[in-house]
């Protein structure tokens, strides 16, 4: 059977496989031919809703078989689905739903409450309630996702290849997350192209700890439906747990970020513990500090360690062959299969060998633009002029500055802008100060990264405050109640006298972060 | 001595939980209504009142996952 779209793959998995397990979450298995039941069920409802191809249906759970079938059964008819992170609070939830007209969306009892009670998306219909609790709320507004089953029409329209399956917001360099928009080519083109360098077959089991609302996180699910394999789904990432779930001794791949890899190294050195049994580890969403990398290989015998990177835009773009992993620590490797990368000058121009670029790149894991925004798409999705004829189609702008070396090998410089990069997720300091700004007595706020050895970077804020000055016990407060926790900056700096500023009478963020980074690394 | 009151403090002043929105034995962590971020903070906080730096070893959910599990670890912390 050939597959062409998310739907294919599930398909193909619950005939060739029915009786297989391929979740496993605390003490429940799901075979293939259940999930394939619990998606046709919650698909058959959709249809029955009136949710039609193109629809954005949203799924905002913890990680669960009943978030992965909520998706499926949302790709299944056609429909787009967007998955948004438990991070977000009420008020966020609200915006990205109504930023893509989201119909219907699934939560837990406690999410259901709140938006129900102040703050409901415009376009939103209903929501479907799944989790342990009451559901505060008018009764005609939810539906539980017991009750969420309907019958498939015997011939439903199905989606093809080129058709949108999902929307996955990021941030973007100014204010608002950003709509990704991926299509069914995108996902089933990035889990057979890393299905393949990673060896995935349906003997690995790996462990999944990433959410799924990040691309990285879902792919592990994606390649074990393709290969018929089988996933632990890990809620919780206290590395005291995760060593506990390694411990079972059936775990044959774990992907992570560096938040996750420092602690849970620094855990297995201070307990003793050597994993053993594990084909495989890998690394995206940040460079990993060099000291943790180091301790990989001695914490994790015998696995063959991924260095990866990606972007929310293209899913996954290199990774580094294990066999380079002591020569090359710390590169992002070479692209991937059936992808092509340039690093290149701001007209497009490869540089010569060596010297810095932005990373480029074209295939068929390239996202289809952002929801809502032909602007902002058509600034990050276009031709790559100084590459001739290959340049004429359209490429990503990665926005990462890179050097390739002799031997083929990409290295991490840095970024185009100040965007963060904070525990694997990408956050706009635009975001963090568009909220400050709203705090009495804020002239002007910078929010940067700091470095962190566990997070990569760390959230850090300077203010300028007013003539009145302010309280920034209050502000930190403040910053709790407005912003979600991951973008809470966890040191605040009270800039003394005016901030500098450029030439053309812009606040000039460059000196700013500059000087108290050089004040940090006098103390 | 008991750090229960302390702990809710904590987390009802830093954490967002609302006064009379949980109880002592709700679990906190694995139901997901706190998650990673909130976590780092309170370690912080928890190792400010032991006054020691705590093991990886010691965050578990046997030791973090409600008010209750969190007040009895740190009783004998």
């Amino acid at each position: 059977m050939i597959i062409f779209t998310i739907g294919d793959m599930l398909t193909r998995a619950r005939r060739l496989w029915p009786d297989r397990v391929f979740l496993l979450s605390g003490e429940r298995e799901v075979t293939f031919g259940q999930l394939g039941e619990m998606v046709d069920r919650f698909a058959g409802w959709l249809c029955a809703q009136g949710i039609r191809a193109g629809d954005r249906v949203g799924v905002h759970l913890q990680k669960s078989p009943e978030e992965i079938a909520a998706m499926l059964a949302i790709a299944r008819i056609g429909a787009v689905w967007v998955n948004l992170s438990v991070h977000w609070n009420a008020r966020q939830v609200r915006d990205q739903a109504e930023d893509c007209g989201m119909r219907l969306l699934v939560v837990n009892p406690r999410r259901a409450g709140e938006l129900m009670k102040e703050v409901w998306p415009d376009s939103l219909e209903k929501l479907v309630v799944f989790g342990e609790g009451t559901v505060e709320g008018d009764p005609a507004r939810w539906v539980a996702w017991a009750d969420a089953a309907g019958e498939l029409p015997e011939r439903p329209s199905l989606p093809i290849e080129t058709d949108l399956a999902a929307i996955c917001y990021t941030s973007g360099s100014t204010g608002r997350p950003k709509g990704v928009m991926l299509s069914h080519r995108n996902f089933v083109a990035a889990t057979q192209i890393v299905s393949d360098y990673l060896g995935n077959t349906e003997h690995d089991r790996l462990l999944s700890v990433l959410p799924c609302c990040f691309n990285y996180g879902l792919l592990q699910i994606l390649t074990m439906l393709l290969v018929g394999g089988s996933v632990v789904l890990q809620r919780v990432t206290m590395p005291a747990e995760l060593a506990a779930s390694l411990a079972r001794g059936d775990i044959t791949g774990v992907a992570a970020v560096p938040s996750i890899w420092t602690p849970l190294a620094a855990h297995l050195a201070e307990t003793g513990q050597i994993v053993r049994g594990l084909r495989y580890l890998t690394n995206a969403g940040g460079k990993c500090p060099d000291a943790v990398l180091a301790q990989l290989p001695g914490l994790f015998q015998g696995a063959a360690i991924y260095l990866m990177y990606g972007m929310t835009e293209t899913i996954r773009a290199t990774y580094l062959d294990p066999e380079l992993f002591e020569s090359k620590r710390g590169a992002m490797g070479r692209p991937t299969i059936n992808t092509e990368i340039f690093v290149v000058d701001a007209e497009g121009r490869p540089v010569p060998c060596g010297e810095l670029g932005e990373l480029v790149q074209r295939g068929p894991t390239m996202a289809m633009g952002y929801w809502g925004r032909p602007d902002a798409s058509a600034e990050k999705f276009r031709p790559c002029p100084g590459l001739g004829k290959t340049g004429e189609t359209r490429f990503c702008w990665s926005g990462d500055i890179v050097r390739e070396d002799a031997d083929g090998v990409l290295w991490f410089v840095g970024r185009q802008d100040f965007m963060i990069k904070s525990n694997g997720v990408r956050i706009s300091p635009a975001e963090i100060e568009e909220v400050v700004h709203h705090f009495p007595g804020v002239v002007h706020a910078v929010a940067f990264g700091a470095p962190d050895p566990v997070a990569g970077q760390a959230v850090e804020l300077a203010i300028e405050a007013g003539e009145g000055g302010l309280d920034l016990a209050e502000l930190r407060r403040f910053c709790r109640q407005k912003l979600a926790g991951y973008l809470c900056p966890r040191q605040l700096h009270l800039w003394s006298g005016p901030m500098p500023k450029t030439g053309n009478g812009k606040l000039d963020v460059k000196a700013v972060v500059a000087a108290l980074q050089q004040a940090q690394a006098a103390q | 001595m008991s750090y229960r009151n302390d702990i809710a403090g904590f987390f009802e002043g830093e954490l967002g939980l609302e006064p009379g929105s949980y109880d002592d034995d709700e679990l906190l962590f694995s139901s997901g209504r706190l998650d990673s971020f909130g976590l780092v903070t309170l370690l912080a906080f928890v190792e400010e009142k032991l006054g020691r730096r705590l093991k990886t070893a010691e965050t578990t959910l046997a030791n973090f996952d409600s008010i209750t599990r969190l007040s009895q670890f740190m009783a004998v912390a």
